[in-house]
């Protein structure tokens, strides 16, 4: 004989238990956790805050000391293109 | 009973941005009754039942500026509770085989009774059945768990498992078939151990 799925029958009998007592809260839980969640909530913003307004100041510090230090290469760059020797040139004027 | 008005949650979300800290304690407060049934639902075994709502409501609280009111505070949180308890369910995935031997006495006898047919009726039995449950829910995969407690025991709808899961209904349905499966066939060897 093919019995009925015997899953839905478990199902079936543990729904017969009796009801579980009321959702207590045990002692201090409510204002532990609200101080915690306060606490955690204002936390990542001020970490990634701080984290943040640092590396803009490092990335701003190396910006401008890069900029100081490349200043004299790139303003210098076309002229020193111009005077560049060329020997294929000088060579072809030799001719 | 509980004659208690419903709780204004958009006055506590406002008091809790603020930080006042008592519009979080009642928010916790008016919400446990929903976090304790899901975490005690899906409770993993060897997890205490009040370390996973805690982690829930840290979760809530960390996520709160994500929260639109595009869905009422109550199925938000209940996602939450959700995924927090898949979460714990993999970080603690490991599936001993279970064995008829490893079965209370009661147990044995409701396994008994639901794999031959005949009826059980008395509270024991119905208790016995809770474990029973539990002890296979635990060879389930944390997803396939979660949806089979969901859809059987929780008895929701297909589209009440994915505005808590944010799973897709064919996801869904293709859990709850392997679940179903799976649980099958663990009858089957339980019985044929038994027998043999």
């Amino acid at each position: 004989m093919k019995h009925p799925d015997p899953w839905l029958k478990l199902v079936a009998a543990a729904r017969r238990a009796p009801a579980e007592e009321a959702a207590v809260l045990s002692m201090g839980f409510s204002t532990r956790m609200a101080a915690r969640g306060l606490v955690q909530r204002r936390e990542p913003a001020d970490f990634l805050g701080g984290w943040a307004w640092r590396a803009l100041t490092v990335a701003l510090v190396v910006m401008i000391t890069s900029a100081a230090v490349s200043y004299p290469t790139l303003a210098g760059t076309t002229s020193a293109d111009d005077d560049l020797d060329d020997p294929v040139a000088e060579l072809v004027a030799q001719l | 009973m509980d004659d208690n008005p419903p709780p204004d949650y958009d006055e506590l979300l406002a008091g809790i941005r603020r930080g006042d800290q008592a519009a979080a304690r009642a928010l916790v407060e008016a919400l446990h009754p929903l976090v304790r049934k899901i975490v005690r639902a899906h409770l993993p075994r060897r997890v205490a039942e009040e370390d996973l709502a805690q982690e829930v409501y840290l979760k809530m609280f960390t996520r709160l500026e994500q929260y639109r009111g595009e869905m009422p505070l109550t199925h938000w949180v209940s996602r939450i509770a959700v995924t927090t308890c898949i979460d714990q369910l993999r970080y603690q995935q490991r599936r001993p085989e279970l064995r008829w031997a490893d079965l209370s006495e009661n147990e044995a006898q409701v396994l008994d009774a639901v794999l031959t047919g005949s009826d059980g009726e008395d509270a024991t039995d119905a208790l016995a059945a809770k474990e029973l449950i539990g002890r296979l829910l635990e060879q389930l995969s944390p997803a396939d768990r979660t949806v089979i407690t969901l859809l059987d025991l929780e008895q929701k709808s297909v589209a009440e498992i994915r505005e808590l899961t944010g799973w897709g209904t064919s996801m869904i349905k293709v859990r709850a078939f392997r679940a179903r499966r799976k649980l099958r066939k663990l009858f089957e060897q339980l019985e044929r151990k038994e027998r043999s």
